[in-house]
């Protein structure tokens, strides 16, 4: 505690839950939009990346209510959100647009997969044979034909996705950014700098899961794959981190009341999180080996590590830019006078185990999905054999 | 038209599974939501259903009418009884209701007259607007010569009547509003204001009473304001009550021989034996000035002021 | 010369001052008077006759706590939280701001925080939920568990509250808390349950000082709208347009 805060302000309403949800919520539109990228625009760099995207973003899609129940006072009237949601909040949309992006996901995934279904159905006998065939819903006739349509069905949900996706995590953004009270929070442009950093934490996921994955296996990584992404990852990031400088020099240079705060807050509870791990290490670190590996030709196991060590340090820096953002606006006191603390548990219900397990269970999902239908066969990583899509 | 079976069968499969949801979302909806606006009506009912727990002094008043007469009547008119008392639930219920559920125990009310429960108001504070009766604890057992620290206050002020007003607060007179240095200075300051240059006019009580303030200074209280007996209590920027306290009690308050009081400094006595002892030297008669509360003043009244000033100011007013 | 300006302030003060007696006479008929005009309604339908507001007067404030002790015990709130508070600021000689309310002044204030150097300027604030018209809290309330009632008071429903937060955020003043006992938001409800029994809120009744007042805001008669009339008030940040009900006399600007 620092100076005077509100006596109901001493504790922080909002944990490192709501920390981990905006979070999660950006590597889901992050990835998709990436599957996108391949499905809407045709960029055949990334095919090879497009399935697995897809499936991370449903995979993170699935936990992303998780730190929320987590974090709810009554969780067990969760769904209230959608009986009677009340649409002058911004977060009573909540219900809707995760449902209807979650429908796209799932749907997408489905008409993706069909052809590996039919082949695991026609394959499989018994009790796995009839599970195929009620995920088929029994439809289990693959021609030609039917592939074109799923084809573009895909394209078609690709395309919808894109603006839900937008929609889902610059909600998430604006929740924050509409919020009058907090002088940290309280900035149209959050809308926008969440969309990027969610975009950036997508792309940075994938580029980590991918060079891991295939670091694991001793696979070959697809060089072009792989090049084109850290190009898409070092575009956004600059543009992430532009707009969130843009915001607090903004505020600084106009000195407006909130800025005496703002001021204090920065340069002593974010001193460290925010000034030196966000912007110093983790934004000025990966702009510099992205700037590198994109514009220089460096041999590639150094151009390779370089973009692995910039995936790490981004999806450092989105964290971090998430716990500044949700933590520090609430360090401030509304008195403006002084600061309150926050540390999280490490045993406590919403502590750093359970934010833990909660993160590190789509990463299971996901290697379980790989386990029965493989993200990366050894010759699609060397070339990309034409898939069902 | 087979090729696409699959995707009308995921389709309608979508659109049973949304309608599903639409009506599970009417049938879920609480009873009474939105018959007001956006919200369950019957909560308001939930809320305003809730039983009070604070009882007020009215309900004090029904049992203990002769302790509300006093209270009213005195400076702590204001103070609600479960300020000091705590809240009368539970003490309503059981005595006056005659609730069963709840026992003796819980019904008695937790009486507060600590030092520390009379200074959470009076304590000498600041931010406590000026006008405000406060104490330094330690200045005013020394201005007493209260030897014991710890003395409750309830040892000599009584919490229903601090002062031992004789009338009633509500026909205390109205007076100009009356400035005392430290309603401005925050130090001690001395001389008079009239030898500062630049000080602005204020009105202290000589102004309007010459020959009053003339004749208390050659008496033994000089040392006292005015307000220390004239009890001023300020309402608004420009005037306040001033209450004339002839009560023995509050002659009391500073002359009682008591336990934990240094016997040396101010004269102190026994009100009882005094006033049979000192009655037959002053040729008069003990039993009516037993019960007479201004009976203090029926001999000292020349040691505060002279009787024959106040006689002639009478005289003057008929 | 002197002696004659003298009299004649002297005069012109006496006659100042018999004016505010006869004012004060009046108004104290209406002090000490049955305090008839927190009437409050028989029924539900009479709901819309009503607009609760609320004054606070930080010039009589004496910052003993009785407000939050009363109010603590009325609506059972938790420990370490508050739905009414009072605030000291002190201003000491070198023009610096202090503020506190150890535990929301729960056991008034022990001494002065300022110690070492010379005060100026001291004062103690209450505050307590505002009851704002334009709310930021029941705006962005995502399932309709807080709400306007229909005579101007912010409740919350506690069977349909989720928790979630989101309106503590939304609160400018830090009027709200989120009850770990519940799991639902929990904040001043100006004691509806009392209110609507024809009782003073318990924070009104528990003031010695006459600190509060809360009354009707429709009834042109009302005591709070004669106040409001009489006194000259603020808000708290009114740059934020909540357009607060709760009415301060004697804000200080560094009062926020």
């Amino acid at each position: 505690m620092e100076g005077f805060v509100l006596p109901n302000e001493t504790h922080v309403t909002w944990t490192v839950m709501i920390v981990l949800y905006p979070y999660i919520t950006g590597l889901v539109a992050g990835a998709f939009i990436v599957s996108s990228l391949y499905h809407v625009f045709g960029l055949e760099q990334l095919r090879p990346i497009a399935r697995f995207s897809l499936v991370s973003a449903f995979a993170f899609l699935l936990f992303a209510t998780v730190p929320l129940l987590n974090h709810l006072g009554s969780p067990e009237r969760a769904f209230n959100i959608m009986i009677t949601p009340h649409f002058t909040s911004a977060m009573s949309g909540f219900g809707f647009v995760y449902a209807a992006y979650g429908i796209i996901v799932l749907l997408e995934i489905w008409f993706h997969y069909r052809a590996d279904f039919i082949a695991r159905y026609e394959s499989s006998r018994g009790l796995v044979k009839s599970i195929f065939r009620i995920i088929l819903l029994g439809s289990t006739v693959r021609t030609e034909a039917t592939d074109r349509v799923d084809h573009k069905l895909v394209k078609v949900l690709a395309g919808i996705g894109i603006p839900v996706a937008c929609i889902l995590h610059g909600y998430v953004g604006f929740l924050f950014g509409s919020i009058k009270a907090n002088p940290w929070w309280s900035t149209p442009l959050m809308f926008i700098i969440f969309l990027f950093s969610a975009i950036v934490s997508g792309v940075s996921v994938l580029i980590f899961l991918y060079q891991f994955v295939h670091w694991l296996r001793r696979a070959k990584i697809n060089q072009v794959t792989l090049d084109t992404m850290a190009r898409f990852l070092w575009g956004f990031m600059i543009v992430a981190v532009v707009l969130e400088l843009m915001d607090v020099l903004s505020i600084a240079y106009e000195q407006t009341e909130e800025w005496a705060i703002l001021k204090e807050l920065i340069t002593g509870k974010l001193w460290y999180t925010y000034v030196i791990c966000q912007l110093l290490i983790c934004s000025l670190g990966p702009f510099v080996f992205l700037s590198i590996t994109t514009l220089i030709r460096l041999p590639r196991r150094w151009s390779n590590g370089l973009i692995f060590l910039s995936a790490v340090l981004l999806l450092t820096q989105v964290l971090l830019m998430r716990w500044n953002v949700v933590i520090g606006g609430q360090l401030i006191s509304k008195s403006y006078r002084g600061f309150t603390e926050y540390l999280p548990g490490v045993f406590a219900k919403e502590g750093l185990i359970a934010a833990a397990t909660i993160f590190i269970i789509p990463f299971v999902l996901l290697w379980a999905f790989d386990k029965i239908f493989p993200f990366f066969t050894p010759d699609e990583s060397q070339e990309g054999t034409p898939d069902a899509v | 038209m087979n090729d696409k079976s699959h995707v009308y069968r995921v389709f309608a499969l979508l659109v049973i599974a949304i309608a599903l949801g639409f009506i599970a979302q009417r049938l879920l909806q609480p009873r009474s939501f939105g018959e007001e606006g956006h919200y369950r009506a019957d909560s308001l009912a939930d809320i305003m259903d809730l039983e009070p727990v604070h009882q007020g002094r009215a309900a004090c008043a029904e049992c203990h009418p002769e302790i509300n007469r006093i209270h009213q009547k005195d400076i702590h008119w204001g103070v609600q009884c479960e300020d000091c008392h705590g809240p009368g639930r539970a003490h309503v219920r059981y005595y006056r209701d005659g609730d069963g559920g709840i026992t003796q125990d819980q019904a008695t009310m937790p009486a507060e007259y600590t030092l520390e429960g009379c200074l959470f108001c009076h304590r000498k504070l600041a931010a406590r607007p000026s006008t405000f009766a406060q104490i330094d604890v330690a200045e005013h057992y020394e201005f007493l010569h209260v030897t014991d620290p710890t003395t409750p206050c309830i040892e000599c002020h009584s919490p229903h009547e601090p002062l031992f007003l004789l009338e009633s607060v509500s026909e205390a007179r109205v007076h100009p509003v009356i400035f005392e240095c430290d309603d401005c200075h925050a130090q001690p300051v001395e001389g008079d204001y009239k030898e500062v240059p630049h000080h602005p006019t204020i009105f202290v009580c000589g102004d309007c009473h010459p020959s009053v303030t003339r004749d208390f200074a050659k008496h033994e209280h000089s040392f006292l304001r005015c307000t220390a007996c004239h009890l001023y209590h300020p309402e608004n920027e420009t005037s306040g009550r001033v209450f004339q306290n002839s009560n023995r009690e509050f002659c009391m308050l500073c002359h009682e021989k008591k336990p934990f009081k240094d016997p040396v400094g101010v004269p102190q006595i026994m009100l009882r034996p005094h006033i049979e002892q000192m009655a037959p030297v002053m040729r008069r008669d003990a039993g009516p000035l037993l019960e007479d509360p201004t009976a203090c003043l029926q001999c000292h009244f020349d040691y505060i002021h002279d009787s024959r000033l106040i006689r002639r100011l009478q005289e003057q007013e008929r | 010369m002197s002696e004659k300006h003298d009299m004649a302030t002297r005069r012109r003060f006496l006659q100042f001052a018999l004016f505010n007696t006869a004012g004060l006479c009046v108004g104290s008929l209406v002090a000490f008077g049955s305090s008839d005009d927190s009437a409050s309604p028989s029924g539900p339908d009479d709901l819309s006759r009503f607009d609760w507001g609320f004054i606070v007067d930080t010039t009589r404030c004496i910052g003993c706590g009785s407000c939050v002790r009363a109010c603590k015990i009325e609506n059972d709130v938790p420990d370490g939280y508050f739905r009414t508070w009072v605030e000291r600021y002190e201003i000491d000689e070198e023009e610096k701001v202090h503020v506190d309310s150890p535990n929301g002044s729960l056991e008034s204030f022990r001494q002065d925080y300022v110690r070492s150097k010379h005060i100026v300027k001291a004062f103690f604030v209450p505050k307590l939920c505002n009851h704002c018209r334009n709310s930021a809290c029941t705006q962005v309330c995502p399932v309709g568990a807080t709400f306007h009632s229909p005579d101007g008071v912010v409740l919350i429903d506690r069977e349909h509250c989720i928790g979630c937060g989101y309106c503590v955020q939304a609160c400018p003043y830090g009027c709200r808390y989120i009850s770990h006992s519940l799991g639902t938001a929990d904040k001043c409800t100006l004691c509806y349950h009392r209110i609507h029994r024809r009782l003073e809120t318990a924070c009104v009744m528990a003031c010695p000082r006459d600190a509060r007042i809360c009354g009707n805001l429709k009834d042109p008669r009302s005591r709070i709208r004669r106040l409001l009339h009489e006194r000259r008030y603020s808000l708290l940040k009114p740059e934020l347009s909540t357009n607060p009900k709760c009415y301060y006399i004697g804000l200080d600007l560094e009062v926020k």
